[in-house]
């Protein structure tokens, strides 16, 4: 086991591998920026180095100075967190040069799965579903190759980004203007004008299986999360089990994950993410590290996912098989609380918190970095909090999630806790009817009558 | 524009780290910039034009690559760029340790094999 983790991260996960190591003895060290001098995580640590000056770039996603810091604590292990170098093949490889010890993948599996499109090969071939399309380029048969995959399709161009070289067509009609248009428009973005063909999943749910593995081979998958509440690809609200799927989907999907992380050789915790419509799931990526949303997992199964994490990285074996590891004991929910105006179109809102009263009793967890007097640094990202409620079933969950927020009380700032009351109180939400453009569709997500438009919104 | 509500933008920007803030609307406008931080200076200096010379590495600090003796002793006179130091980031990699002005080097806060962190203060330079 190790002795010294070295957490690369900084706010509420950061605090998190902190109490994990904690509780099984290991010391751990904290890097912090110059913006993160007052920050939480760097107090809790056992010990605590500034690596360097506030943009990420220069601290949080400097290798050299992660490492020196390291070195320097005689840290045998890094936990790298979520974000920054977490899927970072050439920070693994660097630690293990290093006789480090990267709590994440092995830099192989992350090559193989981080890069969307050799991950959804990968996938092919372990029989997982991936959203429908031609397998290469367009040809000169694209409407028969249109035809067999299902209208409506999407015509992406292969060296894209940024919607451009980008057609959606729903009718046959259009198909060969689209394609043309859509060739010539990749030809004069990145001189690259192949285009290929994919299946349009128009109202999908965000859907995903956590899954663990160690270095003996052993895979198992959890329960499901449900990400479908998302605003712009930003999940707000994440919950477990999904109330969309059924048991014999949910062991589809979890048998698909273990398929992949086999064949991929993976050997650490990572999510599986899959679209999900009409009965359907379709894979779209691998994220190979820990996730904000684990916490959810860990209720629902009453594991400690840090913990295996940080096991499985020593070497040891998994310390559950599939059996326990499918139980699903509650319904749990996750709210992100952001430091946002969802009035301002989630404008960010840093600055001093003035007081801080957090939500209690039973059912509820609270993973957060803030006390009252802590400055909400303007560099980074804008989490504040994850508030999960807990309890038997989803609408007593939904209860309890709401009654927490209503608790929760964050002074100074302007955070999403009214916008997650305003979800929580939603009809479609409630009946958990939804799919991923439901945030977007939300008419009261609207400004507030009463804002005003002759100040600065960085002044409200 | 009404100018009293900018007191409110002050009080505001007084709440977080940013050091600048714009705002444009039209032809109207404004921009408030934060005055820059003092170092803050031991009272026995007061007085003095001192500039630190600050670690931008973290590792173990050697007065010179090895074999090497100390360049600059305290009290000596040094020219922006001067080498004071070395800092070995333990993975096979160093970071020089330079004057980032000229004058005397009036303080020592360093000695070799400490361990030092980003923004730790190891020099103070006298600036002529």
């Amino acid at each position: 086991m190790f002795k010294k983790i070295l957490v690369a991260n900084r706010s509420e996960i950061a605090v998190r591998v902190i109490r994990a190591c904690r509780e099984l003895g290991i010391k751990s060290v904290a890097v912090y920026s110059e913006a993160d001098r007052e920050s939480l995580h760097a107090s809790m640590a056992d010990e605590a180095v500034c690596i360097g000056a506030a943009p990420s770039k220069l601290s949080y996603l400097d290798m050299d100075r992660i490492l020196a810091a390291a070195k320097l604590t005689g840290a045998d292990g890094i936990h790298p967190g979520y974000g920054f170098l977490s899927e970072n093949a050439d920070f693994s490889q660097a630690c293990a040069d290093n006789n480090i010890t990267f709590i994440g993948p092995k830099a192989d599996a992350v090559r193989k799965l981080g890069n969307k499109s050799s991950a959804k090969l990968l996938a092919e071939q372990a029989g997982v579903p991936v959203v429908p399309g031609t397998k290469g380029l367009v040809g000169k048969d694209f409407k028969a190759q249109a035809e067999k995959i299902g209208y409506p399709v999407m015509i992406k161009a292969a060296s894209g980004g940024g919607g451009r070289g980008m057609r959606l067509v729903r009718d046959p009609k259009d198909l060969e203007k689209s394609v043309n248009s859509a060739q010539s428009e990749a030809k004069a973005a990145f001189n690259d004008g192949s285009v290929y063909i994919e299946k349009l999943i128009e109202t999908p749910r965000h859907v995903e299986i956590q899954i663990a593995a160690d270095k003996h081979g052993n895979v198992v998958a959890f329960p499901e999360r449900d990400c479908t509440v998302q605003r712009r690809h930003q999940k707000l609200i994440e919950e477990s089990p999904s109330p969309a799927l059924t048991p014999a989907i949910r062991r589809e999907m979890q048998e698909a994950a273990v398929r992949l992380a086999t064949a991929a050789g993976y050997d650490s915790v990572g999510t599986v993410e899959f679209l999900f419509e009409k009965g359907k799931f379709y894979f779209i990526e691998v994220n190979t590290r820990l996730q904000v949303e684990h916490c959810v997992t860990e209720l629902v199964t009453g594991l400690d996912l840090v913990n295996i994490q940080i096991g499985s990285a020593a070497g040891l074996k998994l310390p559950v098989d599939q059996k326990r590891a499918s139980e699903i004991r509650c319904h749990a929910i996750e709210h992100r609380v952001n430091a946002e105006d969802a009035a301002r179109d989630f404008a960010p809102c840093p600055g001093l918190v003035t007081t801080l009263r957090q939500p209690g009793g039973a059912g509820v967890r609270v993973d957060t970095h803030l006390y009252a007097g802590y400055t909400v640094p303007s560099y980074y990202d804008s989490l504040l909090a994850k508030l999960i409620a807990y309890a038997d079933t989803r609408l007593a969950a939904i209860a309890r999630a709401d009654r927490a927020l209503a608790e929760f009380e964050i002074g100074g700032i302007t955070t999403t806790i009214p916008f997650h009351r305003m979800v929580l109180a939603h009809e479609k939400f409630r009946g958990g009817d939804f799919d991923t453009h439901f945030i977007d569709h939300m008419k009261e997500a609207k400004p507030h009558e009463n804002a005003r438009h002759d100040r600065p919104a960085a002044a409200r | 524009m009404n100018t009293a509500e900018l007191n409110d933008v002050i009080a505001w920007i007084k709440t977080t780290d940013l050091v600048e803030v714009s705002f444009k609307e039209g032809k109207q406008g404004f921009s408030f910039q934060t005055a820059p931080q003092a170092v803050s200076v031991p009272y026995y200096f007061s007085g003095a034009r001192l500039s630190p010379v600050t670690a931008e590495a973290v590792g173990i600090f050697q007065w010179n690559d090895a074999g090497k003796a100390r360049g600059k002793a305290d009290g000596a006179s040094v020219a922006a760029g001067d080498l004071l130091g070395v800092i070995d980031l333990g993975i096979g990699k160093k970071q020089a340790v330079k004057a980032p002005v000229a004058g005397k080097l009036s303080k020592t806060c360093v000695d070799a094999g400490d361990a030092v962190q980003y923004g730790q203060p190891l020099f103070f330079i006298e600036q002529n």
